[in-house]
């Protein structure tokens, strides 16, 4: 029993990751129609530049703001270059067409990076661990990743449904080509959802490397469970992403100190379950078929 | 016993009644028409028995037998054949292709994975009466995208009644055509045998009134008149419906 | 993409012979390090097809198809380790646990399509990875299984082992045949042309009265057992079960194969299987980067040429007719 709240708050600090990545991958698709499989390389790529960063500076919280600027970056210029031209094509261009991407990232992140498990520190500041009545003690770094997520999960809870720019989004998810013919300037939306949802998932990347650790492989790790995310919480819904990830983080750290050789059924099950009883997720708004 | 009856067919969508305490009693070979304004859920009512959407509430029952809740593929197995409004063929395939695999559907080959598929002498003598019959003869090896828009209309119909269904149901077969492919279709229609019954939803009235041996008319969801053609265009509540003039 | 059912490469009759010949005379002309590249050129070709029967025919794009071609290996390492390398149990022994597999996850996945489905598939895939690497006491955990024994056939003094590269290279070449046939036929077929169907227009083909779900199973069992068995053969060749053969790469690398050969095809991923391994063993001879430039052919090949080698041969040969 005392290893359960310990667990449990691990849950906690894994699924808000999750959500973080996996709030801007069900927002591409919701949005765009288009299932981004690198999306998992940029949380790595993410954690990679902030492990550079920060061997150069010493400074986590420089990487912490360089790194979402950066895989911002690269995605706009992915989307600018050369995901916008397969938007015509349909879905199974834009998924090859990422695929490869993936492919070329992983081999060239192992390149610059490296084959072996790299390891980040937390923060100075963060540093240290929590004591919670004597009962159990948790890393002050994890309970700052689960405030952090929190309160992204509320900003972007606002953006979406409180601000303009939100509503735009959110009509663009239920349909897109009406939004366009509003006049407003859907390509542009898009191309910012998309930086938004890349600069994201880099700056997962770098918050999950103090608790995973960096390594190559960890990219379709973290692209999985984002995957089974949405499944669960249904495309292109952030409530969907939110819950959807709280279980899947929960199922995955219990399945884990429990089950561990079986860790993986744990999030199989669940999977199975929602596409049995509802295929199109928790909170889907879209079809699964 | 009715081919086709329809029993308080209701439909919902969200808030939305689309269809609304439909009934309908089709005899063995007859010729109804659906018509009336768009947005009257024709299309809706259609799509009910032809099994593409569950009702509401209501029942359907085919030839006696209340197919309900069953899928499209049964409800073709059991002798329902369908067109779509909008053309709905297998681009890739030729025109004979398409054929093969609406006649094979009612054959026991269709499940056969070792033989070639052009080896059924029985099937390739049905693809053939089936292409002279829509005049594709000549087009059999060519692949659906490169037809006209008429010929692909034709092959529509070719692939409803490939399985020699019973109960047809036609979805604005004349949709998009121009007068000469419109009365061509209609040749078709009309000469087909009378033990096929007929289902029709369409716009152009002067191919109603030549198919059709009585129509229904759907307005908000609701058979509003229901009779012989003449009847039908005498009836005040259709002449209000379709020229307004009040509520 | 057009797909070519019942055209697929008949027009030429000296095709087939010509190529069990060039088959059979490999050894013969060329060295054994050819002979290896030759036997998992072979191994992928085949695995290339199996996919091709999902993507190219019936449209269902899968990015969890390693999982069988991996699990396959696996039921034969531990067939062959703990019970017997003959064939004769080995061969049935994969099939049919490929085969519940696919069944299991098929039953599953094809609740969904589209982009779900190849979402779910490679979920399957990167878990079925997952537990080969953690299941230590069976799969050997991340060192997988090794020690395969040679596989066999025949009985006591009867038995005659395919040790040593070439008896199992044409053990290859046999069982690449017999399997390519196998595919080919199934596409020709009555079931072939509704695969085709489920991919133009499954609505459509619903409505004249198949039982598509049907169809997609039983394509997804058969594409998952044929990858199965050539799974097998690559883990005899290795003498080793990798959970690598799992992984998404592998997926991803076999659905490479598929469109840069051409999907919907059947020879075209053929092709595309034996044209990617020569790259990767050229290229990787030169440098460490081939996945990154196996990456950059397979971007080229989408962007600009979806519809494969056989595709830009198509369109080239077509290239002096008037459209329409």
């Amino acid at each position: 029993m005392d290893q359960l709240l310990p667990q449990l708050v691990n849950g906690l600090v894994l699924g808000l990751l999750l959500f973080l990545i996996a709030a801007g991958f069900s927002l591409i698709f919701g949005l765009m129609d288009v299932i981004n499989l690198a999306h998992g390389s940029f949380l790595l790529f993410g954690g990679y530049v902030g492990l550079s960063v920060i061997r150069a500076t010493g400074n986590f919280w420089l990487a912490a703001a360089v790194v979402p600027l950066v895989t911002g970056a690269v995605g706009l210029l992915i989307e600018v270059t050369v995901l916008r031209r397969t938007y015509t094509r349909g879905h199974l261009i834009q998924v090859l067409l990422t695929l490869g991407l993936a492919l070329i990232a992983a081999d060239l992140m192992r390149w610059n990076w490296g084959a072996y498990v790299e390891s980040v520190d937390a923060p100075a500041a963060l540093a240290g661990l929590v004591d919670f009545g004597g009962v159990f003690q948790v890393p002050l770094y994890r309970l700052a990743i689960i405030g952090f997520g929190l309160v992204m999960a509320g900003a972007l809870w606002v953006v979406l449904e409180r601000t303009r720019l939100g509503a735009v989004v959110r009509a663009g998810v239920l349909d897109r080509e009406m939004v366009a013919a509003l006049g407003i300037d859907i390509d542009k939306v898009v191309a910012g959802v998309f930086a938004l949802g890349t600069a994201l998932a880099g700056l997962s990347g770098l918050l999950a490397a103090p608790v995973t650790s960096l390594y190559p492989g960890l990219d379709f790790d973290f692209l999985i469970l984002a995957l089974v995310v949405v499944v669960v919480g249904g495309m292109g819904s952030l409530k969907g992403a939110f819950w959807g990830a709280l279980l899947v983080g929960m199922a995955d750290v219990l399945g884990k100190a429990y089950f561990p050789e079986f860790s993986l059924f744990a999030i199989f099950l669940i999977m199975a379950i929602v596409l049995l009883v509802r295929p199109q997720g928790l909170f889907g708004t879209r079809e699964a078929t | 016993m009715d081919a086709l009856r329809v029993e308080a067919l209701t439909r919902r969508f969200g808030g939305v009644v689309a269809v609304h305490r439909v009934s309908l009693d089709v005899a063995e070979g007859e010729r109804r028409a659906i018509i009336g304004p768009n947005g009257a859920g024709k299309t809706t009512l259609f799509n009910l028995v032809a099994g593409k959407l569950t009702p509401s509430e209501g029942a359907i029952r085919y030839r006696g037998t209340d197919i309900t809740g069953l899928a499209p593929y049964q409800r073709a197995r059991l002798g329902i054949g369908r067109t779509f409004q909008r053309t709905n063929l297998f681009p890739s395939l030729t025109v004979a292709e398409n054929i093969r695999l609406a006649v094979l559907a009612h054959t026991d080959r269709a499940r056969r994975i070792l033989v070639p598929v052009e080896r059924f002498a029985d099937v390739e003598d049905r693809v053939d009466e089936l292409l002279d019959g829509f005049d594709l003869g000549g087009r059999s090896t060519t692949e659906v995208h490169e037809l006209s828009y008429g010929e692909q209309r034709q092959l529509e119909i070719a692939l409803a009644l490939a399985g020699r269904p019973s109960l047809l149901l036609l979805d604005e077969p004349t949709a998009g055509m121009s007068p000469a492919e419109t009365s061509s279709i209609t040749e078709i229609i009309s000469s087909l045998p009378r033990e096929v019954t007929l289902l029709v939803i369409e716009h152009d009235m002067d191919v109603v009134f030549t198919l059709a041996d009585r129509i229904s008319v759907l307005h908000h969801g609701e058979v509003i008149a229901e009779g012989t053609p003449t009847e039908v265009r005498d009836d005040p509540n259709v002449v209000q419906v379709y020229f307004g003039g009040g509520g | 993409m057009t797909t070519n059912v019942a055209r697929t490469a008949r027009r030429n009759r000296w095709a087939i012979p010509g190529l069990v010949l060039a088959l059979v005379a490999v050894p013969f002309l060329l060295g054994t390090f050819e002979v290896s590249l030759a036997t998992t050129a072979l191994i992928f070709a085949v695995f290339a097809m199996s996919l091709d029967l999902l993507v190219g025919y019936t449209g269902l794009v899968s990015l969890g198809h390693a999982a069988f071609f991996g699990f396959g290996g696996y039921v034969a390492a531990y067939t062959a380790i703990h019970l017997t390398g003959n064939l004769v149990v080995v061969l049935p022994v994969v099939a049919g646990a490929t085969a519940v597999l696919a069944v299991v996850l098929g039953f599953l996945a094809l609740r969904t399509s589209g982009i779900y489905f190849l979402m779910l598939t490679l979920a399957f895939g990167q878990m079925l990875f997952g537990l080969a690497v953690k299941w230590t006491p069976v799969t050997g955990g991340s060192d997988g299984l090794a020690g395969v024994p040679a596989p066999f056939v025949g009985i006591g003094p009867l038995s005659y082992v395919f040790a040593g590269r070439v008896r199992f290279y044409y053990l290859v070449v046999v069982a690449v045949l017999a399997l390519g046939w196998f595919l080919v036929r199934v596409v020709r077929s009555p079931f072939g042309h509704a695969l085709v169907g489920i991919k133009d227009n499954e609505e459509r083909l619903a409505s004249l009265g198949y039982d598509t779900w049907r169809y997609k199973m039983a394509a997804y069992v058969i594409a998952g057992v044929v990858a199965g068995l050539v799974g097998a053969l690559f883990v005899f060749f290795n003498r080793h079960a990798a959970p690598e053969n799992l992984f998404w790469v592998v997926s991803g690398e076999v659905l490479l194969m598929v469109i840069i050969g051409g999907a919907g095809t059947m020879y075209g991923p053929a092709l595309g299987a034996v044209g990617v391994r020569l790259f990767e063993s050229y290229v990787s001879s030169y440098t460490d980067r081939w996945q990154t430039l196996l990456g950059l052919l397979f971007v080229a090949f989408v962007l600009f040429a979806p519809g494969g080698i056989v595709g830009v041969v198509r369109r080239w040969r077509n290239r002096g007719r008037a459209p329409g």
